[in-house]
């Protein structure tokens, strides 16, 4: 009985003193989530969220795994679903890695509140050199308020002007954050257009802006047609409108440029082979029927003849 | 009586037939004479006469009058029934005195006198015209004179007809004592770059015969010289004729490097005749103007989400123009603030805080923009390094209200400086994140043993923005881990506490994420990030195999309530 008790207090030791070994190699043994949460107060049945998540730890001297699991009541753990898998690869040298979970709440959803969480955690699948391994991860709260309101919301992230050949639309690039949940664009677009010595040289306003879907964020075109604009670099202040108000503001500089030849020629192609007129396009089916017709019918004359001059030929 | 009659009438008639006989044998009875006599008999020179009209070529007169250092030249073509050659000279009163063997000599002067010319062939001379010349037209008096040794004789005046004719006119060239340079507030007050100077000369022509004379100013941007016509070099502008003081407009280029800028200056009169005192040179001024920010764009206009325990590099963009050129530049710096702080509080590396302000970040041309001093616009790139632990403002964090904003300053060669705050903020994502001591050691321990008052103590650092709580969790140890088919030690037989404890007073852990209120407060300094332990004790079952026992316990982070931050 000494015997073995001795040899459990040697084995525990020498566990001990392993376990002291790397634990005095003193690793980095870090992860974080940006953001930590999936929250909206607004969705309705039938709407689908997504939120981008961003992994990270400063140290990844190592490949590694995450593991993602859902922790969260029916009917809500239905609905959720991990865009890219349960594990996720965090190579070794790479600090951030992203990936998404999407919430698919069902048109038959029930009107209330939904909470859950969202586990990310670093495995370790290697047999381990310590006595407890002590692994990091983070939580993501999912608090989500179904709501069958329209709630409209939007906001503008940017707005800019690429430069753009002379003859081509002015096509101002918003990139919208359409917070709400229903698909929605901003009202109207105002372009006060200066010189460089930043006197106004046109006023241009359009309303051709495409609707950007529901939670979501996308960079849509206001288009302004016949612009008027010489070859210059220009100065511009924008306003955008939306529910008749002015929702962002923000001065601009692009430049004009001439015309691109190649641009022209590309235009002219499509021009021909997709945007002919529905005229011209029967017309070219009609010239077609009738010029088969015509060969058609002069070469049955054509053997007609040649058959009575046989004919004749017999006769004589 | 009527004999002496008769004879005196023979004597009459004879002495009139000897003088027919000697008039009309003239020249052989002279050379007899002389030949055979010593008898001298002088024979008067005739005078030149005009076979062509004297003229002034090209004419001068109020038209195309010649200007002063240029000459008049006249000709004519003389004719002598002598065939003695002849001097054409051009007098300025109506008299004139011919010398034998020598030119002719105008009583009251001459504009000029030819050389000795052959009989028959035309004869020219010029006069240059002088500044002594103060009137507008001068007459003149054409003759044409023997060229002969002796008895010279001159004719009579000509002065030629029309406008070759006398007098000839003469063009004084204009005055010009000033040039004066305006850019729209006086002299000298230059211009922005797109704007105009307005030069303006003093001058003025005082020929009035005929149609007045008018003045042109030329403004050249070199000294290459220039014609009434315009610069020789690069012409910055030129007038209309005017009557005096003519002005002309330089449109300045719409971007164009400031400064002063050195021009020449030329008036021409009404018959392209330059002034005196041309060139009179000045500079002009171009202003400086100040550089215009816009199109500022932070992390291209997404939210910022950080990297745990480490800087993260957020792109703010701009566009800045300076129509003095985008060369004109001489920094251009950002500050990233949390709204609530404002530039003003951001615009100084004294007011440098890791976790609101990020001040005075240097930004960079992008690569394509900006190549010549005719470019005004560049774009800029800045780069800054977010700390971990900068605020985050998304929901459920102590400033839900802020957002982060950019200013991006722009300051020129002059110092003069323009700035723009990014039109739209973006969010700072909370970061959840921890590290976590990577492994407890209980020792080696007997069976039926526990690790009593002796704790275990790991460290957990909120390596994010948020403060922290953590959940616990964990696995059975296991001798042969994770497959656990051999001897096993139950979760259940791991204690924690997050302060000392004696083994049986701590929380048993289970597989089963527990959450644990470590209330681990905001990290504020990387230096010195928050901070909080996790106490660990195991008890050993009595029945638990010998062996070495593994396993894995996971230590969760969990934003903690905003009020602990």
């Amino acid at each position: 009985m000494k015997k073995l008790l001795t040899c459990i207090v040697i084995i525990f030791s020498l566990i001990g003193l392993i376990g002291t070994a790397f634990a005095s190699k003193a690793q980095q043994n870090s992860l974080g989530i940006s953001p930590s949460y999936i929250t909206s107060e607004i969705l309705r049945p039938g709407n689908t969220y997504t939120q981008e998540f961003v992994l990270s730890r400063s140290n990844p001297e190592t490949d590694a795994t995450a593991i993602v699991e859902v922790d969260a009541p029916a009917p809500l753990d239905s609905w959720i679903t991990l865009n890219d898998g349960n594990e996720i690869a965090m190579p070794a040298g790479q600090q951030r890695v992203e990936f998404s979970i999407s919430v698919n709440v069902p048109e038959d959803a029930t009107i209330t509140d939904y909470n859950g969480f969202i586990r990310v955690r670093l495995s370790n699948n290697e047999a381990s050199n310590v006595q407890v391994a002590l692994l990091p991860g983070v939580r993501i709260d999912v608090r989500l308020d179904l709501s069958n309101e329209i709630i409209k919301k939007l906001e503008i992230l940017s707005a800019s002007v690429p430069t753009f050949p002379i003859n081509n639309t002015l096509n101002m690039v918003l990139k919208v954050d359409n917070q709400g949940n229903v698909p929605d664009a901003p009202q109207r677009a105002v372009l006060r257009v200066l010189s460089l010595q930043e006197e106004e040289v046109a006023l241009l306003t359009t309303e051709a802006i495409s609707d950007v879907p529901a939670f979501s964020q996308s960079e849509v075109n206001a288009i302004f047609s016949n612009h008027g604009l010489t070859e210059s670099s220009y100065l511009a202040e924008v306003e955008i409108f939306y529910e008749d108000k002015i929702i962002y503001e923000d001065r601009l500089a692009f430049d004009v440029t001439e015309q691109s030849v190649v641009a022209e020629t590309g235009e002219k192609i499509i021009q021909t082979v997709e945007n002919a007129p529905l005229l011209a396009k029967v017309a070219l089916a009609v010239g077609t029927i009738l010029t088969l017709g015509s060969i058609t019918t002069a070469f049955i004359l054509f053997l007609k003849r040649r058959k009575q001059r046989k004919e004749k030929s017999y006769v004589v | 009586m009527q004999n002496n009659k008769h004879y005196l009438k023979t004597f009459v008639i004879g002495l009139l037939l000897t003088m027919l006989f000697l008039f009309t044998s003239y020249e052989q009875l002279s050379t007899v004479l002389a030949e055979n006599s010593t008898t001298t008999v002088t024979v008067e020179n005739d005078s030149p006469t005009f076979s062509v009209a004297p003229f002034e070529d090209p004419a001068s007169d109020n038209t195309t009058p010649t200007n002063v250092g240029s000459a008049v030249t006249f000709r004519a073509t003389g004719s002598d029934v002598n065939g003695d050659g002849y001097y054409l000279a051009i007098c300025k009163t109506n008299a004139i005195t011919a010398n034998d063997g020598s030119a002719p000599t105008c009583t009251g002067g001459n504009w000029c006198v030819s050389s000795s010319t052959a009989n028959g062939v035309q004869a020219n001379c010029n006069y240059t015209v002088t500044t002594s010349e103060v009137n507008e037209t001068y007459a003149w008096y054409a003759f044409v004179c023997d060229a002969v040794p002796a008895g010279a004789s001159c004719s009579s005046a000509d002065q030629g007809t029309g406008s070759s004719g006398s007098p000839y006119s003469v063009n004084h060239a204009p005055s010009f004592s000033a040039i004066v340079d305006d850019g729209g507030s006086g002299a000298d007050s230059g211009d922005d770059p797109g704007g105009t100077i307005q030069f303006t000369a003093t001058a003025s022509d005082s020929d009035s015969a005929g149609t007045p004379d008018t003045v042109l100013l030329v403004v050249c941007a070199d000294s290459n010289g220039a014609t009434a016509s315009g610069c020789s070099g690069t012409q910055l502008c030129s007038s209309a004729l005017t009557a005096t003081n003519p002005s002309c407009t330089y449109n300045l280029p719409a971007v164009r490097l400031d400064g002063n800028v050195n021009y020449w200056s030329y008036v021409f009169d009404s018959h392209n005749f330059a002034s005196a005192s041309n060139p009179r040179t000045g500079q002009y001024t171009v202003n400086n103007v100040a550089p215009v920010v816009s199109n500022v764009v932070i992390n291209s206009a997404s939210n910022i989400t950080l990297t745990e325990n480490t800087t993260t590099n957020v792109p703010v963009t701009a566009t800045v123009t300076d129509n003095n050129s985008c060369q004109d530049l001489s920094s251009v710096t950002t500050g990233l603030y949390r709204s609530a702080v404002t530039f003003s509080n951001c615009d100084n590396n004294g007011e440098d805080d890791d976790n609101d302000c990020y001040a005075v970040v240097t930004c960079s041309v992008s690569g394509g923009s900006c190549t010549s001093s005719s470019d005004a616009a560049a774009n800029y790139s800045c780069t800054v390094a977010m700390q971990y632990h900068s605020d985050p403002t998304d929901t459920d964090t102590q400033f839900t209200s802020d957002n982060w904003l950019a200013t991006v300053l722009a300051t020129d060669g002059s110092a003069a400086q323009g700035s723009l705050q990014s039109a739209s903020g973006v969010e700072v994502l909370s970061l959840v994140a921890l590290d976590v001591t990577s492994s407890i050691n209980y020792g080696a321990l007997s069976k039926g043993a526990d690790t009593g008052a002796t704790n275990q103590t790991t460290v957990v650092t909120a390596t994010g923005n948020t403060g922290l709580d953590t959940e616990i969790g964990g696995t059975d140890m296991c001798t042969d881990y994770p497959t656990c088919a051999g001897g096993v030690i139950t979760v259940d037989n791991q204690e924690y506490a997050l302060s000392g404890f004696t083994f049986g007073a701590g929380s048993d852990l289970s597989t089963v994420a527990t959450e644990v209120e470590i209330n681990i407060a905001k990290t504020t300094s990387s230096v010195a990030p928050e901070t909080g332990n996790v106490l660990w004790g195991i008890a050993i079952p009595g029945t638990a195999q010998a062996g070495t026992y593994t396993g894995q316990n996971t230590v969760t982070a969990v934003k903690g309530e905003v009020v602990e931050w």
